[in-house]
């Protein structure tokens, strides 16, 4: 993790482990993570793109 | 040099078919090399080879006796009862002492073919009787008439026998053969001929009945004999020679073998002493052509010049005129006149009656006087086309005239000369098809038993190229090469192979050739006849030449119909005359078709290598197509020619000759010697050759005889330095002409079918529906060719609507300018008489019913197959039944509508009663079976079976919408891919041949996989086929993994794995849905559709977030997913489509 970025690894990260920044980028996406019962290692960021 | 002291009278060559396994120059060589200054000929019932080995003896110094082992049949020659091939006829060797003898036999054998053939050419004693001055008999071998006798220890019958013979050919000109071999029943045969000779004292002869050269050939000769009988070596009870001595046995071996009888051995060469026929090779014997009106032949063909003239609008140029002078007086001189009026009495009749004529084909386009008389039908002036190219005053010989006619009226300009000049005085020609380098492989690999796998790869390792022999392939193939040496199976497969390779497989007619005489052609050559009964010479084209007779080509062009039925075409949708004859050579839109490349069905030009050729070289005017015919071959591609030719004529090289007379030669090829007639002109305009010199040095130059070029170079240096170019010039160009001289070609030839391509291109061009129409018409019969060219109207943006019983015609008819409607014939089992009655009744109005249609048309023509056929290709649609209802009560309505025909045939009903009350019918089709239509697939493939391509659909065209998630590629861009690439492709399984590895016998299938683009081959190699083998099946849709195999002229690929694609979703692993910019409010019901399919896929949404960085969620368990097309539609239909990816 790297100034709050998350590296895209390939692997997907539990989301409690999600730093404050990635989290403020999530924030927008919350209501999805909950919508769709996301489980607990169910989302990976990708800056990259 | 003393001569040997035994010559072979009794000998197989290789046209005993399948059972003489000596070849010509190689028997004369061993004849030679054991100083015998005779030899015989003698094959079984034929005289396929006789002149061939005269002329070939003559040329190796040794006399030629040419003779035959004729079949006497038992009785009459014209009884044909029996118990079959063993009884049908005995053998009985005949030799000619002289001219008549010759006669003779030529007759007899003929007769065996004509009136005797039962099993074999038989003749019997009486025709024998008839014909037997000239001839000397002897009593042949194990199957002679007094061998049988003396086997069967009938000794007073034999005795009668061998007196008859006698008595037939005259005392002194009948001997009893005794041959050496170890057969049991010869050695009772050897010991009765020598009792009946002190008896009747008929002189005896030693003989070997020569079938090999060689003793180690036996074996070879062994699998000829069972490539004849259609045996296998190991099969026990296949007929077999029971010994390994008929071969070319030496003098001394005869000498040492009958020490006992030494007159028999002697008795060669007094035979030999006795036979001396001279052939007379200088007289032609062409037919009498007897002008009209009593006028004399150099008067009428001087006549027909004149009014060509006129018609062909030509005034009395000076070059014209001083030309067709120069023709003529050659024409006269070498005797050809009445030749010409005969060519050009047939070719008149043909245009009379509307038969198409080519025009023109060969070298005879170089005539003006061809071009007056209508044979050809182009000005040779105006290409620079030169008559001693065809006929040169210092080369005698006739010279080749090869027409072109319809392909479907040929047939009656045959029967026209036939009548003209006498059915016995015209024939058909005899060809010999010979075991060539691959087939020999497998003819032999058959007899040997070697695994079918085996023999097929091992026959296609060697290269399918012209004049390929075994031995040129194992010295370029290296893998065949390896096999050879190490596999002792192999190494006896390739060694009989070759010593079969070349030797004559069957006897045929030749595709085009006829030759006419002025007698009976029995006079001049044997007759013979073939299996299905028709009539040929039986000596080949090259010898018939040869012995002076008219040869003829009339070869069956099927372009030449097709711009005939396209040019009717036009002037009936159209209303358009015009001269296709006389057609302008600049058409523009012409030359825009031919340099787009669209040239399917454009004759000469149609293949894809000639395609990308036109795209590259864009033709431009009519020169240019000229040459582009010149250059597409082998040659000149190799050279590089072709490729200078282009960069030329596109200016990327400059252009420079070597002496500036060049340029108004070379100018229209830019610089390159593309013709072999530029070559004459150029040895005449620089070095002062008459052309017909210049002809003999074209010919020689082709030859590449050292002594011969060395003595032209000089003539030509001498030439060109008389007029005044430089000796280093003059070298420089002949170099230059030597280069090119291989790689010449006829530019007669060339332009005279370049104006064939120019008029099918131009019609295509301009009158494209019409065109199309007539091409698939010509091509009815062969449904890949509809297919291809079906295809190719639909890419020139033409319908072509499927056969319709109410608006078909028998062939392909133009419904408007950008439609065509499927003929009634092209259908499978349809044939002519069928369409023809369906179309006649359906004068009368249209059809209405399956009834309606089974009632009025002739039932023994339109019958139950080709009702059956029309229902499935949905030529019945129209009726609104349905196919499956129609096809299941088509027997019911076929049992009324055939009473109803009886009794309107036997008076019972007038023909006009056809109230279906009265025949209790009733005219709808609620009468039909009450059955479900058949589901698609088999619609679909029943259309394919009819028609050769599907019609209200593909059978993966359900599939397209769905297919591109599930592929990387299709048939149409394997070539953007690498070799060795993976790939994915969805494709009908349209064929299946399953076969066995080499090495170890493991099971393989190779599969034709067609996809909505077109066709490619998948490889299934044993280990994948294990896996994967029960989805293998016909008319399937699968989806294929596989490696593509670039290496090849046409990809490959090698499948790794395959699945039926009905059952593709089970493949997936996971769904990726791209959810980028979509309304949250869609989420909701995302989310409840997903709950819909629930199952054990994953589902990964992709989200945008507003700082640009992407997401992704996993779904929790409890929206996985069971994925299904159903469900896939669905997503599409709320997120739209492309928002879904699969994962396979």
């Amino acid at each position: 993790m790297k100034n709050g970025n998350i590296r895209l690894t390939g692997k997907f990260i539990d989301k409690s482990l999600l730093g404050v920044k990635v989290k403020r980028k999530l924030r927008y996406r919350l209501r999805e993570i909950r919508l769709f019962g996301c489980g607990p290692a169910a989302v990976r960021v990708d800056e990259s793109c | 040099m003393p001569h040997s002291e035994f010559v072979h009278l009794h000998l197989h060559t290789q046209y005993s078919l399948l059972d003489g396994a000596c070849r010509i120059p190689e028997i004369l060589a061993i004849a030679k090399s054991f100083k015998m200054d005779s030899l015989a000929i003698t094959d079984h019932g034929n005289m396929f080879g006789a002149v061939d080995f005269y002329l070939e003896a003559r040329k190796a110094g040794i006399k030629p006796i040419i003779g035959c082992e004729v079949y006497v049949a038992p009785q009459s020659r014209l009884n044909k009862g029996g118990s079959g091939i063993e009884d049908a006829a005995n053998h009985l060797i005949l030799l000619c002492r002289d001219e008549e003898g010759y006669h003779n036999l030529m007759k007899l054998v003929s007769i065996g073919y004509l009136e005797g053939f039962y099993y074999r050419p038989r003749i019997d004693k009486e025709v024998l009787a008839q014909h037997a001055k000239g001839l000397i008999g002897s009593s042949a071998c194990l199957k002679g008439e007094i061998s049988q006798l003396l086997q069967q220890k009938r000794f007073n019958d034999a005795l009668k026998i061998a007196d008859t013979y006698q008595n037939i050919l005259g005392k002194g000109n009948f001997y009893l053969e005794i041959q050496p071999n170890s057969i049991p029943e010869q050695k009772i045969v050897n010991e009765g001929m020598l009792k009946l000779s002190k008896e009747l004292g008929i002189p005896l002869v030693a003989t070997n009945d020569v079938h090999y050269p060689t003793k180690d050939k036996a074996s070879a000769h062994e699998a000829l004999l069972c490539i004849q009988t259609q045996n296998t070596l190991d099969d026990p009870k296949r007929m077999r020679f029971q010994t390994d001595e008929f071969y070319f046995t030496s003098p001394d071996e005869m000498k040492e073998a009958f020490r006992h009888c030494p007159q028999a051995v002697t008795n060669t060469l007094e035979i030999a002493g006795r036979c001396n026929l001279e052939l007379d090779f200088s007289q032609m014997h062409l037919p009498k052509y007897i002008p009209p009106g009593g006028k004399n032949k150099e008067e009428f063909l001087l006549e027909l010049c004149e009014k060509g003239m006129r018609q062909r609008e030509l005034n009395h140029e000076p070059e014209i005129q001083k030309r067709l002078d120069h023709e003529l007086k050659i024409i006269r001189d070498m005797g050809f006149i009445s030749y010409f009026l005969i060519v050009w009495d047939f070719i008149h009749y043909a245009k009379s009656q509307g038969i198409p004529v080519g025009p023109g084909r060969g070298s005879a386009a170089g005539s003006l006087v061809s071009f007056l008389l209508g044979i050809t039908d182009l000005n040779p002036l105006k290409y620079g086309l030169l008559f001693e190219r065809f006929l040169n005053p210092e080369r005698m010989g006739l010279p080749d005239i090869d027409i072109d006619f319809c392909y479907e009226r040929r047939q009656e300009v045959i029967d026209y000369v036939t009548k003209k000049y006498g059915q016995e005085n015209v024939a058909q020609i005899i060809t010999f098809g010979t075991m060539q380098a691959r087939a020999v492989v497998r003819d032999v690999g058959r007899v040997m038993s070697v695994p079918y796998a085996d023999v097929d790869r091992i026959a296609k390792m060697i290269p399918a190229e012209l004049d390929m022999t075994l031995k040129k392939a194992l010295e370029s193939e290296p893998e065949l090469n390896s096999l050879y040496k190490n596999d002792p199976e192999i190494t006896k497969l390739i060694n009989t192979a070759i010593s079969l390779e070349g030797l004559n497989r069957h006897a045929s007619i030749h595709a085009a050739g006829v030759v006419i005489a002025d007698k009976p052609l029995n006079n001049y050559t044997p007759i013979f006849k073939t299996g299905d009964d028709q009539i040929t010479t039986g000596y080949s084209m090259g010898i018939l030449e040869k012995i002076g007779l008219l040869k003829v080509d009339f070869l069956g062009l099927r372009t030449l119909t097709v711009i005939d039925e396209t040019v009717k075409l036009v002037k009936k949708t159209r209303n358009i005359d015009f001269d296709i004859e006389n057609l302008q050579l600049d058409d523009a839109n012409t030359y825009k078709l031919l340099a787009s490349s669209h040239t399917i069905g454009i004759f000469q030009v149609e293949s894809s290598g000639m395609r990308d050729l036109l795209k590259k070289l864009e033709p431009e005017r009519f020169e240019d197509l000229i040459a582009l015919l010149a250059l597409y071959r082998p040659g000149p591609i190799g050279s590089g020619m072709l490729d200078d030719f282009m960069k030329r004529k596109h200016g990327s090289i400059p252009i420079k000759y070597e002496h500036p007379r060049l340029e108004p030669i070379l100018k229209e090829t830019y610089g390159i010697m593309v013709y072999q007639e530029q070559i004459m002109q150029i040895a005449s305009t620089l070095a002062g050759f008459s052309l017909a010199q210049a002809d003999i040095l074209r010919k020689a130059m082709g030859k590449k005889i050292p002594e011969v070029m060395e003595k032209e170079r000089k003539n030509f240096l001498t030439g060109c330095i008389k007029n005044n170019i430089k000796e280093s010039t003059a070298s420089k160009i002949f170099d230059l002409i030597e280069y090119f001289s291989g790689y010449g070609f006829n530019k007669s030839h060339s332009t005279a079918y370049a104006l064939i391509s120019y008029r099918t291109a131009y019609l295509k061009a301009n009158y494209p529906v019409e065109f199309m129409t007539a091409l698939l018409t010509s091509e009815r019969d062969n449904t890949d060719k509809i297919v291809e060219y079906v295809n190719e109207t639909q890419h020139m943006g033409l319908a072509v609507q499927p056969p319709d019983i109410n608006e078909s015609e028998v062939l392909f008819k133009v419904v408007d300018e950008k439609t065509i409607r499927f003929g009634l014939l092209a259908i499978k089992n349809v044939g002519k008489l069928a369409a023809e009655s369906m179309v006649a009744a359906r004068e009368k109005g249209k059809f209405t019913s399956l009834e309606d249609l089974c009632r009025r048309v002739d039932l023994r023509l339109a019958n139950r197959k080709v009702l059956e056929s029309l229902i499935k290709c949905g030529a019945l649609d129209s009726f609104g039944a349905g196919r499956a209802r129609m096809f299941a009560g088509l027997d019911m309505i076929l049992d009324g509508a055939q009473r109803v025909q009886k009794e309107r045939s036997s008076g019972q009903l007038s023909f006009f009663s056809q109230s279906s009350e009265v025949n209790g019918f009733k005219d709808n089709t609620n009468n039909l079976p009450d059955v479900k239509e058949w589901p698609e697939p088999q619609l679909l493939s029943f259309e394919k079976d009819m028609l050769g391509f599907y019609v209200s659909g593909h059978p993966l065209a359900r599939y397209a919408k769905q297919l591109k998630r599930f592929v990387s590629c299709s048939t149409l861009n394997l070539h953007e891919h690498q070799d060795q690439d993976t790939i994915k492709i969805v494709g009908l399984i349209a064929k299946i041949k399953q076969t066995l590895t080499r090495a170890k016998q493991e099971k393989m299938a190779i599969l034709k996989l067609e996809d909505l683009n077109g066709v490619v081959e998948a490889l299934v190699f044993p280990r994948a086929y294990q896996k994967i083998s029960r989805y293998i099946q016909l008319n399937t849709v699968v989806h294929i993994r596989g490696t593509l195999n670039l290496k090849e002229d046409t990809p490959k690929i090698i499948v790794e794995d395959l699945f039926p694609f009905e059952e593709i979703y089970k493949l997936i692993t996971a769904m990726n849905i791209n959810l980028s910019a979509i309304r949250e409010n869609t989420f909701e019901s995302l989310k409840g559709l997903l709950a819909e399919y629930r199952g054990n896929i994953p589902i990964y949404l992709h989200l945008d977030t507003p700082a640009r960085s992407r997401v992704q969620l996993v779904v929790g368990q409890n929206l996985y997913v069971s994925p299904s097309e159903k469900l896939i539609e669905e997503i599409d239909n709320l997120l739209g489509e492309e928002r879904l990816s699969l994962v396979l």
